[in-house]
């Protein structure tokens, strides 16, 4: 054998073995790269006497709320315990972040609490509901995202009714708006309203959807504050105009896709005018001629009145957008006052004024959401998971988180009514936000949806198709249709409307 | 039979064994990829015959190929696969030939040049996801650098990621970013590893750059040229985070390629099966135009070596 040979060989097997090498070491990279969880391992806390079963109230009480401290439970029957949270990023979120450590000393339990923004933790949900495995105990729920999820999360009254842990005298089931405890419950048959069936989550925010407006703009260019949703249109349009130099917008709001565009604004229009997503027997109904004709109104607004790209516009990009001035009207969430009439984060605190929603020929309507906290029915430590939520929920937990959090609205009767959130809330907009909210939460709320779990896929392809006729692509009649041959497809796919 | 390697390690073997040696040590590694990469295809194609929903308590229930004929029949998929394509064709179309310029241009021996690669090179470091949501940032449309540059110059504002029509260009533009870098790396790589004589040769013969680069340095380059197409048609088919990143397939769809169609059907829907059925789409997809490709580059780097 030549040596060239040799070398040939020597070279083909070092070859090989540094192929070898490099394949284990890729492979050992590619496994070592999953990153660890972030949690937290679990802290047994060292618990020195045991806690007594009722404990007279020690700790200052704010506005004559009792404490936790004074339940007849005891609170301390899990401890060491440890249990996940997943929740969204939202205002209600840094409330529930700050107020976990009390609980955590309360309890002895340690609680991992997990927060992603709004569309990535909906699909967290999902994995992990559909999964069974039980990953998160307490699930940051809504109505309406509960008629999809809702048949993954426990049945929260067996819960309360248990007296080893629940105080029904110091939790006070009844002090829950009633609107808001309807909405929680629905027994999940597709076209069946809300309002009974199982309880799946304890309300801790709900928002409604409101006129907030420029009332120095107004005056300025002698505007009246609309009352009708045709109102609405021309103001929006006569206040799009430059004003001291600068391009002012009559209107500013959510044009992403999915359920934020539909619930603030057209859907209320739709029901204003006698006209719904879905008919009783579940087939779409949104293309309908007087709808296509509003839809086509609320385009010609946006597409004037607003600035382009409105289709990307998110909840909180037109809320900043509003606060940074620049627009003379939003129909969208109420609590977004807590940002407009605070100086730091606002430029026009001071003169925004509040309205009702405008009415059409059928009526007023608005419509809601309702962020809650649900238990898990996989979860593998139910009962401590509900003492979580029973605390949190309670009054005095919720008074804090809306005093010291600006978590707007609470859903507590007691709460809402309480002088130093009467005081907060009354302060906002001249006086004009509290009057608003109650008369809009009393009389215009309404579940505005037909219930059914494709709820968010509805709205998905409604808004896709909004888009399109936003973009010019398609007429907004042939948009609409086209929406509901989707829509109806999807329906009769999943089981829920009849072929 | 001569045997043992040079050097301490002395391994007393015929050339047969040490063959069979050779095959088993690649082979290990190998089988265990396989076997977890078999696993989960196999799972996932499975699925794929199922009506398996993750909302539905009830478990998978094998439907054979509806999901597939659903898709196959279903108007919104040739949406879907035309809005892939179109990245697809803007994303090749803009990184090959931009990649090659940045390429040919950092090939030239200078200081400043060499510097000017580490700057090329910069995009590369950021992670895509970032890099989306920070070009998101400079896309809005009324507080965002891009049409603030925009007004500067005189130029309208563009909607960016705002409207169905500039959505999709604005994704590709920020794909081209972020893989540009990479494209004109390894074009360097082929660059700077061609043979000199040829050039010379031809210098003397009187050719014009212009000739040079045509006659010279693309023939030669088509190897490298299809290598790379290959590697990123496959990443650019299957693109994903950057779009998810910003505009999550809106609006309007116009953004929905198959990967993030399958996305949302499976996450979002909890429909898995038929999200595994787009998957599996894509991925035939795939491998017809790689395989394609790939012809390509083993005939034009057959030729290149002739």
């Amino acid at each position: 054998m030549t040596a060239r040979h040799r070398l040939q060989r020597h070279r083909g097997r070092s070859q090989a073995l540094a192929a070898c090498l490099l394949i284990l070491v890729l492979f050992a990279t590619a496994c070592g790269s999953t990153p660890a969880p972030t949690q937290v391992p679990p802290q047994v806390v060292a618990s020195t006497e045991v806690a007594p079963a009722v404990q007279e109230g020690t700790s200052e009480e704010a506005a004559g709320f009792p404490p936790p401290e004074s339940a007849k439970i005891d609170w301390k029957q899990f401890a060491g315990t440890t249990i996940n949270a997943l929740l969204v990023t939202h205002p209600y979120t840094d409330a529930f972040k700050a107020q976990v450590l009390e609980f955590e000393a309360l309890t002895g339990m340690t609680v991992n609490v997990t927060a992603l923004p709004y569309m990535e933790a909906a699909d967290r949900i999902m994995t992990d509901v559909s999964s069974g495995q039980g990953q998160f105990d307490v699930i940051f729920s809504a109505y309406p995202w509960d008629w999809q999820f809702g048949q993954f999360y426990a049945s929260l009254d067996d819960y309360i009714a248990d007296p080893t842990l629940t105080d029904p005298e110091w939790y006070d089931f009844n002090d829950f708006m009633p609107l808001i405890i309807e909405s929680s419950r629905w027994d999940r048959t597709a076209g069946h309203a809300i309002g009974t069936g199982t309880l799946v989550s304890m309300p801790v925010m709900f928002e409604t959807y409101i006129l907030a407006y420029r009332q120095d703009l107004f005056d300025k260019y002698g505007v009246s504050v609309p009352n009708t949703w045709d109102e609405f249109f021309g103001a929006a349009q006569a206040l799009t105009r430059t004003d001291e130099g600068q391009q002012l917008y009559g209107y500013i709001g959510r044009g992403d896709y999915g359920l934020g565009p539909l619930m603030t604004t057209l859907i209320l229009m739709y029901r204003a005018n006698g006209l719904s997503d879905l008919t009783e027997d579940l087939v779409c109904a949104i293309d309908d001629p007087k709808g296509v004709e509003i839809t086509e109104k609320y385009l010609k607004m946006v597409k004037e009145a607003s600035p382009q790209g409105w289709a990307s516009v998110s909840w909180d990009d037109a809320m900043h957008r509003f606060a940074a001035g620049g627009y003379a009207m939003i129909h969208d969430i109420d609590f977004a006052a807590a940002t407009y009439e605070n100086p730091e984060t606002s430029q026009v605190a001071g003169k925004v004024a509040y309205a009702i929603p405008p009415e059409g020929p059928a009526g007023r309507f608005t419509s809601t959401w309702i962020w809650g906290l649900a238990l898990n029915a996989h979860s593998k430590n139910p009962k401590p998971a509900w003492l979580l939520i029973q605390w949190a929920t309670s009054k005095k937990v919720l008074l804090e988180a809306t005093l010291e959090h600006n978590n707007y609205n609470p859903t507590r009767t007691s709460v809402w009514n309480d002088p130093a959130v009467v005081a907060v809330a009354s302060d906002w907009g001249g006086g004009t936000y509290r009057s608003v909210v109650d008369e809009t939460f009393s009389n215009y709320t309404r579940l505005l949806w037909t219930p059914s779990s494709q709820v968010t896929h509805v709205a998905d392809i409604w808004t896709d198709y909004l888009h399109k006729a936003y973009a010019g692509e398609m007429t907004t009649e042939a948009a609409l249709q086209t929406a509901c041959d989707e829509i109806d497809s999807l329906l009769i796919r999943e089981g829920i409307q009849k072929p | 039979m001569p045997s043992s390697v040079s050097g301490r390690f002395r391994l007393r073997l015929g050339a047969r064994s040490r063959r069979t040696v050779s095959r088993l040590l690649v082979f290990g590694p190998s089988a265990t990829i396989l076997a977890f990469l078999a696993f989960p295809i196999l799972l996932a194609l499975w699925y794929s015959l199922t009506n398996y929903k993750l909302t539905n308590v009830a478990g998978p229930q094998l439907i054979g190929l509806d999901n597939y004929l659903y898709i196959l029949k279903d108007p919104q998929t040739l949406d879907r696969l035309v809005t892939t394509l179109k990245f697809v064709l803007l994303s090749l179309g803009i990184e090959l030939p931009g990649g090659f310029a940045v390429a040919l241009l950092l090939n030239r021996e200078s200081r400043g040049i060499r510097a000017l690669r580490t700057v090329v090179l910069m995009p590369m470091m950021v992670p895509f996801i970032v890099a989306a949501l920070v070009w998101r940032t400079m896309m809005a449309p009324v507080e965002g650098v891009l049409n603030y540059g925009l007004s500067l110059v005189g130029l309208p504002p563009s909607a960016w990621l705002g409207s169905p029509t500039t959505a999709l260009p604005s994704v590709v533009l920020i794909d081209v970013w972020t893989q540009i870098p990479f494209v004109s790396l390894v074009l360097l790589a082929g660059l700077q590893g061609l043979p000199r004589e040829p050039y010379e040769a031809a210098r003397i013969d009187g050719a014009s750059e212009w000739q040079l680069f045509r006659y010279l340095t693309l023939p030669l380059m088509t190897p490298f040229l299809s290598l790379i197409s290959i590697f990123r048609a496959i990443e650019t088919f299957k693109v994903f985070d950057i779009i998810f990143a910003t505009t999550k397939g809106g609006p309007g769809k116009s953004t929905t390629t198959l990967n993030i169609a399958a996305y949302r059907e499976g996450f979002t829907y909890g429909s898995m099966g038929s999200a595994l059925s787009y998957v599996f789409l894509l991925a035939l997809l795939i491998v017809l135009v790689v395989g394609v490709l790939t012809m390509l580059w083993r005939r034009s780097s057959r030729l290149t070596s002739e």
